[in-house]
């Protein structure tokens, strides 16, 4: 028996997280539902809120929530923010209960329409209130959808910070930039949800997969804080002798990531590799050599790595980046429940790549291959130092070419419940 | 007179700081009087990097010791660790005058010096050239050569040697608490003298000190020192594998370490938990199979790494005595049966052997290399009293080490 004092200060669970509820909401939020339900091995329940009792029918997720049956009477908000928020305020009871139990809940939703905008702030809270720690993911409108449509997001993006203690935001119009300007209209929404599913589950994954290396939640957090974050992403798979290259390059031929500011700016980039048994330490150190060469001087590097048994062959890597574009422009109007901010946590492990602040490699560049100041900086291997622990600052004890600072059981890749 | 007869052993390992004051009785037995400990700091894989924190625990464990022995020190044997000690073994050769022929003194004095004729990294010096055996004419197995008739000398020797700057920054913060440092003892030589006997080391035995940031090994076959070393790796990387492995704060992985984890070869398939009582804590429940796993591993590693440095496998029929464990980290569950699963030979967790006064402190492997430090300092005395052997060895030190 351990007993420990209270009064050590520690958020993060020691075990993967057992109960991950991924909740889409409305048209955009269940699409990415739809993406998720067809994939396998998803590591979360998905539970789909809408107004529109037509598309909860239709959605394949295993758990179906219909929401705000006398304000919205079955059918879409109508773009109506006011209309979502209603219909979430009537089932209050039926969305708490239904996020009882889950230790994490990753909200889904497009900003900007009125369900997604009205109803997500309510869900967050009621998620939070029951016991739930609440990461939302939502898309920003086009730009092309004006901006009534924009204020809208803004305004619902500045209630859910108040409830999630993170908010990735995703903006459509760099999403489409997957599929190009010259793709039909159903194409580029698709591709947005796309890119979205591909976050959820990466954020799913690391969370909840048997990690060889965790990605603490607060690292997330630290990574995602407040509602002002704009993500940046890339996620990239493979398989075969070159996976490592393969899933490196595709992971970086994502438009969020070519937007330039991952590469630049300084912030914080989580990098985060999932694959079966077969995943070797020279390779987790090749993908994270073939990255770290994109980032800016003052980048800090997060790493975790996941076992998927599900997985296969394919090693996946995802690139998950931040920065921030300032404080939000819209201040509330009504301020229906003032809560505390969330503490920032505690600082978990990570490493700092290179030393100050650049604004090297800004340019804009296509795919692979882009090269910046902080290239030369990279000797040390981020992976090594995160894997390090207490030893971190030290001197590496090498034999036979192997950094016996960094725990054994993941050079020998031994497997943990 | 009386403080001639004084021995003082200080270990400052990465964990702790252990001072043993011992004194000679008039009979010749070793009676220890006093011990002092405290938790180190400013320690890393047995280099002290912070100097001023790891002087204040220094004066902690030496002025507990010298409250309890009712005596003050001046001067103390002090031991050496850290990956940087490097050994090998060589042989030295010098042809005997002409105009005699019994070998002399400075015969022996001189086939060490020819030993040490030896390309070493620049920068480092030899901290202890422990002779073998020697060889008259070609013959072997002569252990004191003094007053044979013979034409030739020649002589094994192990030899370790260490970065000479680390070795001054392990000791200048016993000279920033005032102190004399009178000998520097490899860790692995200390404790070997805590744990062993003459019969150990004639049946041949394989020492592994397990401590916090260091394991140190040496092993004895025929008697004589063949293989030494330092792995910069110890308990420490066992708690630090469980922190990251199992999620847990240091703290607590320290807990599961000493309390939970068992090494044992068939306890990786443990079943059921260990429950962590804590009201902050979400998970409280650690799998044993998990905590058994990484600390196995961690320490499996060790030892065959180890195993391969000594080239055990072309040594183990002259390994009688087994392998031998000591250092605090010898006291984790399972130790021994994992060693002999390893090294293939029968394993023991050892004490230092018993000594005269309170005598709790032998009851632990944690105190083996400060008592072996008290023994070595003894045993060089009653040599020094003698022959000349530990007058080299303190004069080549004292040469190298300037400062003492």
């Amino acid at each position: 028996m351990i007993t420990v004092g209270t009064n050590e200060r520690f958020s993060t669970p020691a075990t993967a997280v057992s109960s991950v509820k991924v909740i889409g909401l409305g048209n955009a939020g269940l699409s990415v539902l739809a993406r998720l339900a067809h994939e396998q091995g998803a590591p979360a329940d998905l539970v789909a809120v809408h107004t529109d009792a037509k598309a909860v029918a239709a959605s394949p997720a295993a758990r179906k929530m219909q929401i705000g049956h006398d304000v919205a009477k079955g059918l879409g908000a109508g773009g109506d923010a006011a209309r979502g928020r209603a219909s979430a305020s009537e089932s209050l009871t039926d969305l708490r209960a239904e996020c009882k139990g889950a230790e994490v809940v990753l909200l889904c939703a497009g900003l900007g329409g009125g369900t997604g905008s009205g109803a997500a702030p309510v869900v967050a809270e009621q998620a939070k209130k029951s016991g739930a720690l609440v990461i939302a993911l939502v898309t920003l409108p086009f730009a092309a959808e004006g901006s009534r449509k924009r204020e809208l997001a803004e305004e619902s993006l500045a209630r859910l910070g108040r409830n999630c203690l993170a908010v990735l935001c995703f903006e459509n119009d760099r999403m489409v930039e997957v599929v190009g300007a010259e793709a039909p209209v159903a194409e580029a929404f698709g591709a947005a949800a796309g890119v979205l599913s591909l976050a959820v589950r990466a954020i799913a994954q690391m969370v909840a997969l048997p990690a060889v290396m965790p990605v603490g939640l607060d690292e997330l957090l630290q990574m995602f804080e407040g509602a002002d974050a704009r993500a940046h992403f890339g996620y990239g798979a493979a398989s075969g002798p070159d996976r490592v290259r393969l899933a490196v390059e595709e992971a970086l031929r994502c438009p969020l990531l070519e937007e330039g500011k991952l590469l630049s700016e300084p912030g914080r980039v989580l990098i985060h590799l999932t694959g079966d048994d077969s995943l070797t330490l020279s390779e987790l150190q090749s993908v994270l050599r073939r990255l770290s060469a994109h980032f800016g001087p003052a980048t800090l590097v997060h790493v975790g790595v996941a076992n998927d048994p599900a997985a296969g062959e394919h090693l996946g890597v995802t690139v998950l980046g931040c920065t921030r574009s300032g404080v939000p422009s819209v201040v509330l109007e009504d301020e229906d429940e003032l809560e505390a901010p969330v503490e920032p946590v505690e600082e978990a492990v990570e490493s700092v790549v290179g030393e100050k602040p650049g604004e090297s490699g800004a340019k804009r560049g296509k795919g692979k291959g882009k090269k910046n100041e902080a290239g030369q900086t990279q000797e040390e291997l981020p992976l090594d130092q995160a894997m390090r622990g207490r030893f971190k600052d030290l001197d590496p004890t090498m034999v036979d070419g192997q950094d016996l600072d960094i725990p054994a059981f993941i050079r020998m890749r031994i497997r943990l419940k | 007179m009386a403080r001639s007869h004084l021995h003082v052993g200080l270990e400052i390992g990465t964990s702790k700081v252990a001072a043993v004051i011992a004194e000679t009785r008039s009979d010749g037995l070793l009676r220890i009087i006093g011990t002092g400990e405290a938790l180190s700091r400013g320690v890393r894989k047995g280099e002290i990097v912070d100097i001023g924190k790891i002087t204040l625990c220094l004066n902690e464990a030496v002025s507990e010791a010298e409250e309890k022995a009712d005596r003050e020190i001046a001067g103390v044997v002090a031991s050496i660790t850290g990956a940087h000690l490097e050994s090998l073994n060589n042989r030295g050769g010098i042809p005997i005058p002409d105009d005699r022929d019994e070998i002399e003194e400075e015969d022996i004095q001189e086939v060490e010096q020819s030993a040490l004729d030896v390309s070493i990294p620049a920068g480092n010096v030899f901290l202890h050239t422990i002779n073998q055996h020697y060889y008259v004419d070609g013959q072997e197995g002569v252990s004191s050569p003094l007053g044979m008739i013979g034409r030739k000398l020649e002589a094994e020797f192990h030899i370790v040697h260490g970065t000479k700057t680390r070795i001054q920054n392990s000791l200048r913060c016993i000279r920033e608490a005032n102190l004399k440092v009178t000998n520097v003892v490899m860790s692995a030589v200390a404790s070997a003298h805590a744990v062993l006997d003459q019969t150990d080391r004639e049946g041949g035995v394989l020492v592994i000190d397990i401590g916090g940031g260091t394991t140190d090994f040496i092993l004895f076959r025929e008697g004589s020192v063949r293989q030494s070393g330092v792995l910069a790796v110890g308990g420490d990387h066992v708690t630090n594998d469980i922190s990251i492995g199992l999620r847990v704060p240091t703290k607590w992985a320290d807990k599961l370490k000493t309390e939970e984890a068992d090494v044992a070869p068939g306890a990786t398939a443990a079943r059921g938990t260990v429950r962590i009582e804590d009201p902050t804590y979400a998970g409280g429940e650690i799998e044993r199979s998990s905590l058994n796993k990484v600390a196995e591993a961690r320490v499996r590693e060790v030892f065959t790494l180890i195993k391969r440095r000594v080239h055990f496998d072309r040594q183990a029929q002259f390994i009688g005595g087994g392998v031998v464990l000591t250092g605090g980290t010898a006291e984790l569950k399972g130790i021994a049966p994992l060693a002999a699963d390893v090294f293939g030979v029968p394993a023991r967790v050892a004490s230092p052997r018993p000594l005269m006064g309170p005598t709790a402190i032998c009851e632990s492997p944690r105190w083996s290399t400060a008592v072996g430090l008290v023994l070595y300092a003894q045993a060089a005395q009653e040599a020094l009293a003698e022959i000349s052997v530990f007058d080299r060895l303190r004069s080549k030190i004292g040469r190298i080490i300037p400062g003492l």
